[in-house]
This record gives C-alpha cells, sequence and structure tokens, in this order.
C-alpha cells in the first residue's frame, strides 16, 4: 500500500511534458538553451567549411557591425522607418480587416459576395502587387506600406470571421432571452466573443506584414532595415547582412513580447483558457 | 480601479516603452547639451552674423555612406566628399545648429570657398 | 380567466440541412398554465424538453401549432420570459456580478439599483467573494447559480428553467429548491421548469407533466394537491400523500425510458 502511494506521488514528476519554470536555471536554460544550439552550428560550420568572413561573417563580427551601424546614425534611422511603417500599415489593415470580418461573420449575403473574392486576392501574395503599386504609387512610402497592409489583412479577416462563427449560439440565445436587441447581441455576445480570435489574426498578420515589410523595402531603397541588408550586399559588407538578419528577428521579437503577446495573454486571461 | 492601475504600471510593456522614452529623451537633452561644441569658434562667430553659411564642412569618424550624404543633403547642398569629410554649401544657420545636434557628427567647421 | 401560456397542439421538426433528414422532437402538444402556477416538466432524455422551451421561449418556430402568452401568440424572445439554459449561457468574458446584472444593464437600470439588486441574488445564491471571479474560475455548478440568479435578476414575468439544478451537489440542490419555492411564491412569476429528478418536480410542482419518450407528446398532468407554502425538507418525505405521488410519476416515467430502450433496441 504504501509503496503504491509512493509510486503515484511520484508519477507527476516522471511525466512532466512542459517545462514550468520551476528553477531558475530550467527557465534560463529553456530560454537561452536554443539560440546557444544555433551559436555553436554556425560557428562550427564556419570552422568546418574554413569560411572566411566575406561568405560567413563570425557573430561576433555581426555584433560589432551593429554597433557599427549604431554608432554612424544608420540604425535609429531604419528603425524607426522599419517601425513607422509596420505601425501605420498595421492600424489601417487592423481597422479595415476586423470591420470586413465582423460584417462577413454576421451577414450571410456579405459572406456569399465577398468571401470569394477575399480568397481569390489572398492567393495573389503581396509582393506580386508591387509592380502596379510601383506604377501606381511611385518609389514612395505608398508602395510599401500598402504591401504590408495587404499581407497583414487577410488572417485578421479570416481569424475574425472564425470568432464571429464561433461564438456559441447559446450565448446569444441567453442575452436574447435577458430582453437584448440585436445591437446588445453584437455588440454584447458576438465582438467581445470574437475578441480572442481577432487578436491571434492580427498578431499573425502583424507577423506576415513584417516580412512583406523586409521584402518591399529590399526592392525600394526608402532605407528601413530590409532594405540596409539588400544595400549591404551590393557593398560587399556580409557582417552588415548577418548584422540586418539578426535585427530583423529580434525586433519582431520585441514587438511580438511586448505588445502582440501581451495583447493575446489578457483576452485569454480574461475570457478564460477554455471556449466552449 | 487602482488594482487595474497598478498592474498595468508594472506590466512588461509599460516599464520598456518608459525605460525607451527616458533613455531616448536623455540621449537628446545631452545631445543638445554638447551640440555647441561640436562648432569650431570661426563658424560660430559666423553664424553670429549671417544668415546663411556659404561652404562648411562636416568631420564624421567614419568614412561616409550613401545615407550620410543623403541625410545632409536635405539641409544643403553636397559640394563634395573628401575623406571622412562631406562639404555642404548654403546652409541656413539654424539648420548648422540642428546638424550639430546629430550625435554621430563629430565636428563642423567653416570651409573656405 | 385567460390562461398565462397556452400551448396548442405544438409541433416540432429539426431539419438537418446537410443530410437532408428530419427528426421530429415534439409531436402535438398542448397544455396550458395559470398565472403564477409552478409546472414542472418530466421525461426520458431526448423527449423534447428543451425544444419546448426553446419554442416558448421564441428562440425557435415551431413547425405546427402556436404558444399564446397572455393571449398573444409568441413571436421571438423577449424581456418578459427569461430562460436558464440547460448549457448555462453565461458569458466567460463577463464577471459573476457582471453576468447577473446582465438582463438589468439591457434594461438600462441605474448602476445603485443594479448593484443591490446583483448583491441580492449573489447572497441567494450563495456566491458571496465570486463577484469578481470569471466563469472558467467557477465549478459547474456555481456556473448554474450564476444562470439562475442572472434569469431571476431580469425579473421576467415567465421563468423558463431547464435542468438548472443538474449539475449541484445533494445539499446546495436541497437549499436551492427551498430558495426557487420562495422567489416563485415572492415574485408572483410563472415557472416551467425541466428537470430529470422525480423528487425535485413533485416538490417544486403545482403540476407535473409528464411527456413520453421521443416523440415527445403529453403522456400525463399529475396536479399536486398541497400547496407550495407548506413544502419543507426534510419534514415532505414523511408526506405519505406526496411518496405516493413521487412513486406514481416515477413508474409512469419509467415505462416510457423501457419502451424506449426497446424501440432503439429494435432499430439497432
Ligand atoms: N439542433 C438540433 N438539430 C436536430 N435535432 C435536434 C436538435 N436539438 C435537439 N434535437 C433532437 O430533438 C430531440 C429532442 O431534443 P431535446 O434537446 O429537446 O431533448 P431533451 O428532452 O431536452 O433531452 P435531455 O433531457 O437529454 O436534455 C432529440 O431527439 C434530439 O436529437
Ligand atoms: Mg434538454
Amino acid at each position: 500500500m504504501a509503496a503504491t502511494l509512493e509510486a503515484a506521488s511520484a508519477k507527476p514528476k516522471a511525466i512532466k511534458l512542459t517545462p514550468d519554470g520551476s528553477s531558475l536555471w530550467e527557465r534560463l536554460f529553456f530560454a537561452v538553451g536554443p539560440y546557444l544550439f544555433l551559436i555553436l552550428l554556425w560557428e562550427g560550420l564556419r570552422r568546418l567549411l574554413h569560411a572566411d568572413a566575406s561568405t560567413m561573417p563570425s557573430l561576433w563580427s555581426a555584433v560589432e557591425a551593429i554597433g557599427r551601424v549604431a554608432a554612424n546614425g544608420i540604425l535609429p534611422d531604419y528603425i524607426f522607418h522599419s517601425l513607422e511603417r509596420i505601425t501605420v500599415a498595421g492600424s489601417i489593415s487592423v481597422v479595415i480587416g476586423v470591420s470586413v470580418g465582423i460584417t462577413i461573420g454576421l451577414n450571410a449575403t456579405a459572406a456569399a459576395l465577398f468571401l470569394p473574392v477575399i480568397r481569390y486576392f489572398n492567393s495573389l501574395a503581396g509582393i506580386a502587387w508591387l509592380p502596379l503599386f510601383l506604377i501606381w504609387f511611385g518609389f514612395n512610402d505608398k508602395t510599401i506600406i500598402l504591401s504590408i497592409s495587404y499581407n497583414l489583412f487577410f488572417p485578421v479577416v479570416f481569424n475574425t470571421i472564425i470568432g464571429i462563427r464561433t461564438v456559441p449560439k447559446v450565448f446569444r440565445q441567453g442575452v436574447l432571452t435577458l430582453g437584448g436587441s440585436w445591437r446588445d447581441v453584437v455588440f454584447g455576445v458576438m465582438l467581445p466573443g470574437a475578441l480572442p480570435n481577432v487578436i491571434s489574426g492580427i498578431r499573425l498578420g502583424v507577423a506576415y506584414g513584417w516580412r512583406a515589410l523586409i521584402a518591399s523595402e529590399m526592392l525600394l531603397g526608402l532605407g528601413g532595415i530590409g532594405y540596409m541588408i539588400f544595400k549591404a550586399q551590393a557593398n560587399d559588407l556580409t557582417d552588415r547582412i548577418l548584422a540586418g538578419m539578426l535585427l530583423i528577428g529580434i525586433l519582431w521579437s520585441l514587438m511580438d513580447y511586448l505588445i502582440l503577446q501581451p495583447l493575446e495573454e489578457a483576452t485569454i486571461r480574461r475570457w478564460g483558457l477554455v471556449r466552449r | 480601479m487602482p488594482a487595474m492601475l497598478k498592474s498595468l504600471i508594472r506590466h512588461r510593456t509599460f516599464l520598456s516603452l518608459v525605460t525607451l522614452v527616458v533613455l531616448w529623451g536623455g540621449f537628446t537633452a545631452f545631445q543638445q547639451v554638447i551640440a555647441p561644441s561640436r562648432l569650431d569658434p570661426a563658424l560660430r562667430q559666423a553664424m553670429t552674423k549671417e544668415e546663411t553659411i556659404g561652404r562648411i564642412a562636416v568631420d564624421l569618424s567614419f568614412t561616409p555612406e550613401d545615407f550620410h550624404i543623403n541625410y545632409l543633403q536635405q539641409y544643403g547642398v553636397v559640394a563634395g566628399v573628401s575623406g571622412k569629410t562631406i562639404f555642404l554649401v548654403q546652409v541656413p544657420r539654424n539648420e548648422v545648429r540642428q546638424l550639430s545636434e546629430l550625435y554621430w557628427i563629430k565636428s563642423i567647421r567653416l570651409a573656405d570657398q | 380567466m385567460p390562461y398565462k401560456i397556452s400551448v396548442r397542439g405544438l409541433v416540432h421538426q429539426y431539419y438537418n440541412r446537410h443530410t437532408k433528414e428530419t427528426v421530429l422532437a415534439l409531436k402535438d402538444i398542448s397544455f396550458d398554465v395559470n398565472a403564477g402556477e409552478f409546472v414542472t416538466i418530466v421525461g426520458p432524455s431526448g423527449c423534447g424538453k428543451s425544444t419546448l422551451l426553446s419554442l416558448i421561449a421564441g428562440l425557435r418556430k415551431p413547425s405546427a401549432g402556436e404558444i399564446l402568452v397572455d393571449g398573444v401568440a409568441v413571436s421571438g424572445p423577449g424581456v418578459d420570459r427569461g430562460m436558464v439554459f440547460q448549457e448555462f449561457a453565461i458569458l466567460p468574458w463577463r464577471t459573476v456580478q457582471q453576468n447577473i446584472g446582465h438582463g438589468l444593464e439591457i434594461q438600462k437600470v441605474s448602476k445603485e439599483k443594479r448593484d443591490s439588486v446583483i448583491a441580492r441574488y449573489v447572497e441567494m445564491v450563495g456566491l458571496q467573494g465570486f463577484e469578481n471571479k470569471y466563469p472558467y474560475e467557477l465549478s459547474g455548478g456555481m456556473k448554474q447559480r450564476v444562470a439562475v440568479a442572472r434569469t431571476l435578476a431580469a425579473n421576467p414575468k415567465v421563468v423558463l428553467m431547464d435542468e438548472p439544478l443538474a449539475a449541484l451537489d445533494a445539499q446546495t440542490r436541497v437549499t436551492l429548491r427551498e430558495e426557487i419555492l420562495r422567489i416563485s411564491l415572492e415574485a408572483a412569476c410563472t415557472i416551467l421548469f425541466v428537470t430529470h429528478s422525480v423528487d425535485e418536480a413533485v416538490f417544486l410542482g403545482d403540476r407535473v407533466v409528464i411527456l413520453s419518450r421521443h416523440p415527445g407528446e403529453v403522456k400525463e398532468i399529475v396536479t399536486i394537491p398541497s400547496s407550495r407554502e407548506e413544502r419543507r425538507y426534510p419534514s415532505i418525505h414523511e408526506n405519505q400523500r406526496f411518496e405516493e405521488i413521487k412513486h406514481h410519476v416515477f413508474q409512469s416515467i419509467r415505462q416510457e425510458v423501457e419502451m424506449a430502450d426497446e424501440t432503439t433496441m429494435r432499430v439497432e
């Protein structure tokens, strides 16, 4: 009896599947472990292939390159441009995308009319529009912002529609039997009920938009982190290319960690982990 | 409500933004304070008398790239680049002052016509 | 005197758009309910009890027949008919007190008035200390109590309850039964109450409507002789008449369930 009890109490430890961050060392390991592995892999490959600095620069030289572009004024200016563009494009697409998504989610006629068209345009990658945008707007910030907005729009729309459509019917019925009008249902049930999906859509959309930003900055020559790595290639600054790539990832992680994740956490915490 | 406000203030987003604003604000304020030291005495003298400076030399501590040349183009006509120096002509004096607040500029002096 | 609720020849058929199948849920239901009456509805699982309530609530349109409330045909949901759903249907993004006050909020009742009503119902369903919790932080039974309080707080004339006490422990259930009985006398509302528990149906109801197995029909309506004011736990169990009626209702339902089992067996 005592033995089985002991076995039972020991069991949870054995089947622990996710790190719960019980100790500081454990948390540190899971936070930096994967990156440490990648760093070792890169440095190992460099040595193995006897690569020279102009093809495979060391990570340290990339860090030094970041220091140089920071010191000579390029970095703050380009980061500012990139962040400004994603913010403007994000605001535009979130407003339009959420409105369109709500309309389609609530209205079967709107869905029948617009959903096929939206699906069609979703298949055209945003970058495929760039030549046309260039003809319409020229080598201009508008072109970049439009191409980011385009990519950001679709995940927002589709997730909003899913959010609206998966709100349990009984929530609506409940409010109706409390004497609620359609307005109470839309604003009191459908919109808050869809919010967790809308936020996930925004998070995904901004990730897509960020990629579009880098791509279109590379092609337009109007500054920004994307342009920095493109230009560095022309100037044979391989360490700067690597630096730019590191920064693209770091900036994204920061945006995600500081803005998008907290939004998602706030809704999920409030809505509860289980959504019926 | 106060509890919510408290958790907002302690939130990582709020803390990071405040840190960023404070650091950047402090940095630019510092640059404004040391800006006059980037201008050489002759240029400072000229700026008290003339509305527009005919020709200035902007010294950098690194070899200028397209970015820097394009950037300075906004302030005046770039008349040439030599080593780590960019020459600008016809720069209004308050724009010279603005230039002197840029942290990546080492010094600005009056250049020969 | 006109009836509070009249159900006349009600038929309801579900239609599945994808499989093109129809399910007959209710087959010719008729009964009347007087104002202020407490009617309980019992019947085997799947016989159409929830369907019946949602038709009266106006959430569905009947395939045939009609429902009159105060002599007027029901055409949609309204404040006059509140409903406690089998699935609770409280909103996960509202706290306990926000859920309970939702009906009053919709009716644009002032905040002070709302708060005092909320406080009264929170106490009544025993959720003091949980006012600011979200539904995911509550147990099933607590959620159910929030759902009951939410509906009652809106003060409807007719209260439709679909197994509102199913997920509670025996002790809370007994307390809430007495509580509901008291409210029904106080608020002078008309109550239709679906339950699986024969004890509950007989304890609460002025009349017990027994539905047949699927598709639902009214099998029998049993009138409970004692008045609601007199009923208390546990003394009710000493009442011989009460126990006899319970036994009768129990046998009646059991017959239906057994027959239902036979038919399904034959189908299989
Ligand atoms: N939305 C629906 N679509 C199709 N058929 C349905 C639907 N809802 C219920 N039914 C069917 O109608 C019949 C009655 O269902 P209902 O939910 O009213 O039963 P019930 O008496 O409330 O059962 P329980 O006691 O288990 O809650 C069942 O056979 C069920 O399969
Ligand atoms: Mg049911």
